[in-house]
């Protein structure tokens, strides 16, 4: 079996090698290129690495982990904001393509920057994008490490696997860059994909059949059947922060500059959109077949391969690669994220000028950087806890960005002293809100990111009664024009 | 019909985008707000069933579906429009 593994895993990691390869041949030496593709990725490619992007380990292991631990609670946050994600791409997903497109943006600092005239917005933005994907990346080499030791009982241990995952991903993302993360998205989306269908007909087949399975997981757990009305807050504030974040988090953000055309984007989503409906039914069906068939496991995320392990150890390979794709599909375009974010605004904010030659070469160090502090993070235990509670972390941070988007889009009010006050006092609150300093219960279990949120809102306020303005304001008509998606078809 | 997003959100300048956006906002309130209503009703209670079922998993399913076919139906609007 653990043969097996290896020769799988070891096609697959050559293949993943010759497509990085092949990518580092096609594309041009401009950060432009290394970092989007030089804006001209069709539909089909930017959906599925729309859905292998935002799908990692977290929508593999986490999710169908949450519907077993869970239930329907789980159930109705995850269905709505899965399905809701497209509904914050289409609004504003598509203005942001507009505006990059047109101002030649190539991070979310580049456009929130602009929006409010100010370096240090830059600097704020570059930072909130750098700790909101350090946990989240980290959780996706965690995942890996995870199925590596429990499919092959330890033989393949947590940290080989961990190394493995970070070494592979770094060699193709340095070389080929964002081209090279496409085209191993749209191989590593699909195979997740058919595995997770396949762990749906081995968990309900082992179950007796689906209906035999929720008959069998209401009688054991008839409470995971009941939405919680006391704590409603609790899947409320996921829906609320997962489905901007789908916009939000920088490495999802910066694939809306990536389309070629205002059609290539939306069409981009109906993909997308499918996807996820599709990957929604699987990860539920999973869960609650799990339910009667597993007793209760320590960690919800070793759910799916508990199942294989038990009932189809014959496709414990299949599952190891699918779990690596799903891991690596998300690791490497927030390596190149965070790359990209780091040389042009976290270095820009402080002053330190970088030649334009130069982007690329300082972007892929960056990457081996950054990629060789995480896996040593992911080795600690204290970073080994439950997949999406980390996520939730990075998630909840990349929420921050989501007031000053919607102001810098209205084009209303954007002074420097509104952007630097509003990121600030968000950093503050969450930050003190998560750190324990503060203590503030919202009723019916709302969590910290709304009440730091409503901090911000209350800043917003206070500096539009100010009446604080500057020349952005009055330049905003131009700046709304320009984030109409039409006016850029048009010309 | 006139939108009801402010300015900046409206979609882009063409009426005929109004339409399909308003309209896709409105009935994804609806299927979210029918989905939370669920919980209020007789079918949030541990025993409930529907054709075997657990009432709230299968209720919920019928709304992501919903979901998820008027993403579809939004989205075909919108190439209509393109077409045209």
């Amino acid at each position: 079996m653990n043969t097996a593994i290896v020769c799988l895993v070891s096609i697959y990691l050559a293949g993943m090698l010759i497509l990085g390869l092949r990518a580092q041949s096609v594309g041009r030496s401009t950060a432009e290129d290394y970092f989007l593709a030089d804006r001209s990725v069709s539909w089909f490619h930017l959906g599925l690495t729309f859905f292998a992007t935002w799908f990692s380990t977290l929508a593999f292991l986490g999710v169908a982990g949450f519907h077993y631990t869970k239930g329907v609670n789980w159930y109705f946050a995850q269905g709505t904001f899965w399905l809701l994600a497209p509904i914050a791409a289409w609004i504003f997903g598509r203005r942001i393509w507009a505006l990059g497109k047109v101002r030649s943006y190539l991070t979310p600092g580049d456009l929130l920057a602009d929006s409010y005239n100010s370096a240090f917005v830059r600097f704020l933005t570059g930072m909130i994008c750098v700790f909101a994907l350090i946990p989240y990346t980290l959780v996706q080499l965690v995942g890996i490490g995870k199925v590596f030791e429990a499919s092959t009982s330890g033989v393949i241990s947590y940290s080989l696997g961990v190394c493995l995952t970070a070494i592979a991903t770094a060699f193709y993302t340095v070389i080929g860059g964002v081209r090279a993360i496409i085209w191993t998205d749209i191989v590593q989306g699909l195979l997740f994909l058919g595995v997770t269908l396949i762990a749906v007909f081995v968990a309900a087949g082992a179950a007796g059949g689906l209906h035999a399975g929720f008959a069998a997981a209401q009688a054991a757990h008839p409470e995971l059947f009941v939405i919680d009305l006391n704590n409603i807050g609790k899947p409320l504030t996921t829906i609320l922060i997962w489905t901007p974040g789908f916009v939000l988090l920088p490495h999802l953000w910066q694939r809306n500059y990536m389309a070629k055309s205002e059609e290539a984007f939306t069409k981009s989503i109906v993909v997308f959109s499918l996807l996820s409906l599709v990957l929604l039914l699987a990860t539920m069906l999973i869960g609650v077949s799990g339910m009667s068939i597993v007793s209760s496991l320590s960690d919800s995320d070793k759910l799916i391969p508990a199942i294989f392990g038990s009932y189809a150890p014959l496709l414990l390979p299949l599952l190891v690669l699918a779990t690596f794709a799903a891991g690596m599909s998300t690791v490497d375009s927030q390596l190149l994220t965070s790359s990209s974010v780091i040389t042009g605004d976290v270095l820009r904010a402080l002053g330190i000028r970088i030649h334009p030659d130069n982007e690329r070469i300082l972007g892929r160090i960056i990457v081996v950087v950054l990629i060789a502090a995480l896996t040593f993070l992911a080795l600690l235990p204290e970073s080994q806890g439950a997949i999406f509670t980390l996520a939730s972390k990075g998630t909840a941070i990349a929420f921050l960005l989501l007031l000053p988007l919607l102001i810098a889009l209205r084009g209303e009010h954007c002074s420097s002293v509104t952007g630097i006050s509003v990121l600030l006092s968000g950093i503050a609150a969450l930050a003190a809100l998560e750190l324990g300093l503060v203590k503030v219960s919202l009723p019916f279990g709302f969590g910290t990111p709304i009440s730091a949120f409503l901090v911000q809102l209350a800043v917003y306020q206070s500096t539009k009664l100010l009446n604080i303005r500057s020349q952005r304001s009055v330049n905003s008509q131009a700046f709304r024009r320009e984030a109409e998606p039409q006016g850029i078809a048009a010309s | 019909m006139k939108s009801f997003l402010p300015a900046s959100l409206q979609p882009p300048s063409a009426n005929n985008f109004q339409q399909p956006d308003a309209a896709v906002l409105i009935f994804y309130g609806l299927v979210f707000a029918a989905s939370l209503g669920l919980a209020l009703t007789d079918a949030n209670t541990p025993q409930a069933t529907i054709a075997g079922y657990p009432a709230m998993s299968f209720w919920l399913s019928c709304c992501f579906v919903l979901y998820g076919a008027m993403t579809i139906a939004a989205y075909a609007l919108v190439f209509r429009h393109w077409r045209n």
